[in-house]
């Protein structure tokens, strides 16, 4: 009975183990092969196999670890503050007021906006003669003249941040949000009947429910942050001074602009062995949640 | 009488009733009528039970699945095959990949389309376009995966890389003697590689300096400066007056552009980027340039913003009166004084080929041409050569001069096309007689790359010019 019952189910996800094997499957394999040859975007038919080597360059290379710094400090920053802005707003929406309704509908926005739009938009925010941005903080006295938040080194991978976070930190909160939904009133009334105040109540009961589902939250966005690309594309193409430029951007560089698709590969598949890491964490979330 | 109670409860009844029988007998179902020990399942319709009621749009349900899956897969080659089917037998189709810029716009190449493809009904051209800094990308990525455009734009640092990949279909027997009598010769430089034509000049352009002459008479200049070390006085009068923050403005964010504007100043200063070797010389002959622009910076007299700014950046903030100097190519004259786009009269827009260095160089121009090419992949070379010959044909391009000047030397003296361009069609005739190229290497594109953020470290005071160029220069010999 269970071998059909197997049976069954096998013959059921067959089709999709087969589209996920033709378009994620096939293509990883052909990547890794393509990442152990010197192919060149206009000799891809005809390799020569150069085993590890491009890997090992890799991690030699200054540009590559440069910019998996960049990665990772975006990620870090970008992720920690989504959680903390996000269950801050899920908490405020969590309460009841007059156009909460309107308030949740709302909150969807900046995480319905394509990236690309979203990027456009941010940088005519921060356009150093006539951006919103600095108008705002001019006539508020906090600048005393206009800045150039995305031309300036120090600035520019802070001020592409921001803009992420405004787009995604949504996503948070409607997980956040979602979850609270679930916690039981009888346990905030009765720790109150205890006693306890606001902070202790969010600290020993609301946090601890919240946890799971943040942490599915915090590795979904660290994932999708450590593989940033399309923001960072549209808003500075890595610069200024390669500032910005993330492992994505670095690897689009190497195998579309150097057209070197051997080392491009490669420098993808360490990006991928970083994600596998990130998703195994998140299975082992999802796993800890449902138990 | 029922009440609503009991009526509710003897639906939930009857409902839980029909669930149970359905769980009891949908597995004796599929055990009678699907051969579930064969290789595959059938259904044995003799033995098909009939006899419970959930059973019948349980089954409608997966018959409506297989007719919709069927219809899906019946309809999907209509979709996969539209587009070629729409199109009448005999016809040709071309692929043609330009740029997404002010001239020739879009709009200006869709209308030399339209006209061509009237003129030969034969042939249907699909035009795309893309910003300047994918264009290279995406024409190789397309070759490379054998979905090559039939002709595409290409920028004159691009010719020796795409010729060297033989990507370039030689078109030297074919090119009409008009054409080679009468195209600039300056257009002929850069699409001819080992003596074979392997593209046709479509626009020669260069970067001109603008400047604004009204802020120059308000302190009290009636003439352009006459050399570099004018200009920057110049610039530095205008803002001890107050009557410009930041004289000068130029496009030098992460980009080609940068390499543009850097190589206009190195041209000035008589460096080069290589010498006869082919060894890169930044490292010597490059570094009063970047000492130039970095002071400029650093005595405020460039906007800080130029960092971030790409060439339509700067004409913006040139035509809103924010700069009294720029550099920038021949499309910005008209736009200028645009009403629609600029606050400046064509009375106060000044444009000139650059001045040089006092005692090394009386001007400098710095080539930004680009040409049309048909690829080796393409399926109809004929027509694709037809196609491009009649885009850079006189006709066509008198026609559009409006905004980018034609290759044709004949079009300089002809008075419709000079017509509110005079002084730009002189500074072209100048800048076409003396401007030099950026490397012809095969690998410029990775080599540009290096010195943007070489030079824009510099320019941030990260590291000095010396160190800049000669950790790019080491960087570029390690490739």
């Amino acid at each position: 009975m269970a071998t059909r019952e197997t049976r069954r189910l096998s013959l059921l996800l067959a089709p999709m183990i087969i589209i996920m094997g033709a378009v994620i499957g096939w293509p990883l394999i052909q990547t890794f092969v393509l990442s152990l040859t010197d192919s060149d975007l206009m000799n891809l038919s005809k390799p020569a196999f150069v085993g590890l080597s491009n890997f090992t360059r890799a991690m030699r290379n200054q540009g590559y670890l440069d910019s998996l710094k960049v990665s990772a400090l975006f990620a870090l920053v970008v992720v920690l503050s989504e959680m903390v802005l996000g269950t801050s707003v899920a908490l405020l929406l969590n309460e009841p007021f007059k156009g909460r309704a309107f308030v949740r509908g709302l909150l969807i926005l900046p995480w319905a906006v394509p990236t690309t739009v979203n990027a456009m938009m941010w940088r005519l925010i921060y356009n150093p003669e006539y951006g919103a941005l600095n108008s705002l903080l001019f006539q508020l006295g906090i600048i005393d003249q206009y800045v150039s938040w995305i031309g300036t080194a120090d600035k520019a991978l802070y001020s592409v941040m921001f803009a992420d976070i405004w787009k995604n930190f949504s996503l948070v909160s409607m997980i956040a949000l979602a979850a609270l939904q679930t916690l039981p009133e009888s346990q905030i009334e009765a720790a109150t009947i205890d006693g306890a105040n606001g902070w202790q109540r969010f600290r020993f009961i609301t946090l601890p429910h919240l946890i799971p589902s943040l942490q599915v939250a915090l590795v979904l966005r660290i994932i999708e942050t450590v593989k940033v690309f399309d923001i960072i594309y549209v808003m500075t193409r890595g610069g200024p001074a390669n500032k910005t430029r993330s492992a994505s951007i670095f690897v689009y560089q190497e195998a579309f602009t150097n057209s070197r698709m051997g080392s491009g590969a490669a420098y993808a598949i360490i990006m991928v062995c970083v994600i596998m890491i990130l998703i195994a964490f998140y299975l082992k979330g999802i796993s800890k949640k449902e138990s | 009488m029922v009440n609503e109670d009991e009526e509710a409860g003897s639906d939930s009844t009857h409902f839980y009733t029909e669930v149970k029988m359905y769980e009891k007998t949908h597995r004796a179902w599929y055990k009678d009528n699907f051969n579930l020990d064969g290789s595959d399942y059938t259904l044995d319709t003799t033995n098909a039970s009939t006899s419970n009621v959930l059973d019948i749009p349980r089954r409608n349900h997966m018959k409506k699945g297989v007719v919709f899956l069927l219809c899906l897969v019946c309809l999907l080659p209509l979709f996969s095959g539209g587009k070629k089917e729409a199109v009448a037998a005999g016809t040709v189709e071309l692929r043609f990949l330009g740029m997404a810029q002010a001239s020739y716009s879009e709009q200006n190449v869709n209308d030399m389309t339209a006209d061509f493809m009237r003129d030969h009904p034969n042939i249907t051209v699909y035009t795309e376009f893309v910003p300047y800094e994918d264009l290279r990308n995406k024409t190789l990525l397309a070759y490379g995966s054998n979905n090559s455009y039939d002709a595409v734009l290409v920028d004159d640092i691009w010719y020796t890389e795409y010729d060297t990949k033989g990507m370039l279909r030689d078109i030297t027997a074919e090119v009409p003697q008009e054409y080679r009598d009468g195209v600039l010769q300056g257009g002929w430089n850069f699409v001819t590689k080992g003596g074979r034509v392997v593209g046709m000049p479509w626009f020669l352009d260069a970067m001109y300096l603008f400047y604004n002459k009204s802020m120059l008479a308000k302190a009290g200049y009636h003439a352009p400066p006459a050399s570099i070390e004018e200009m920057v006085d110049m610039g530095r009068t205008l803002k001890a007056r107050g009557i410009v923050q930041y004289p000068f403005v130029f496009s030098l964010a992460q980009a080609e552009a940068l390499i543009c504007v850097y190589a206009n100043f190195l041209e000035a200063y008589g460096g080069s980027f290589q010498d006869d070797a082919g060894n890169y010389i930044l490292d010597t002959s490059g570094v009063k340039a970047l000492e130039l622009l970095v002071n400029l910076k650093n005595e405020g007299l460039l906007n800080p913003n130029s960092l971030e700014y790409l060439e339509e950046d700067v004409r913006r903030v040139f035509s809103t009166a924010d700069a009294a100097f720029t550099l920038n190519w021949a499309y910005m004259d008209a736009l200028a004084s645009d009403p629609a786009e600029s606050i400046l009269t064509a009375d106060e827009v000044g444009i000139m080929v650059m001045p040089g260095v006092r005692g090394i160089k009386e001007h400098a121009a710095m080539s930004g041409s680009m040409g049309l090419s048909v690829l080796n992949k393409s399926k109809y070379p004929a027509e694709a050569l037809e196609y491009i010959l009649y885009l850079s044909s006189k006709p066509v391009q008198d026609k559009h001069s409006d905004l980018q000047l034609p290759v044709w030397t004949a079009s300089y003296d002809d008075p419709k096309i000079r017509a509110g361009h005079e002084d730009l069609a002189d500074a072209a005739k100048l800048a076409f007689s003396i401007m030099n190229v950026r490397p012809s290497v095969p690998d410029y594109q990775e080599v540009s790359s290096v010195f943007q953020e070489y030079i824009q470290m510099a320019l941030y005071g990260a590291k000095t010019p010396q160190q800049a160029l000669s950790e790019a220069v080491q960087k570029v010999k390690g490739m």
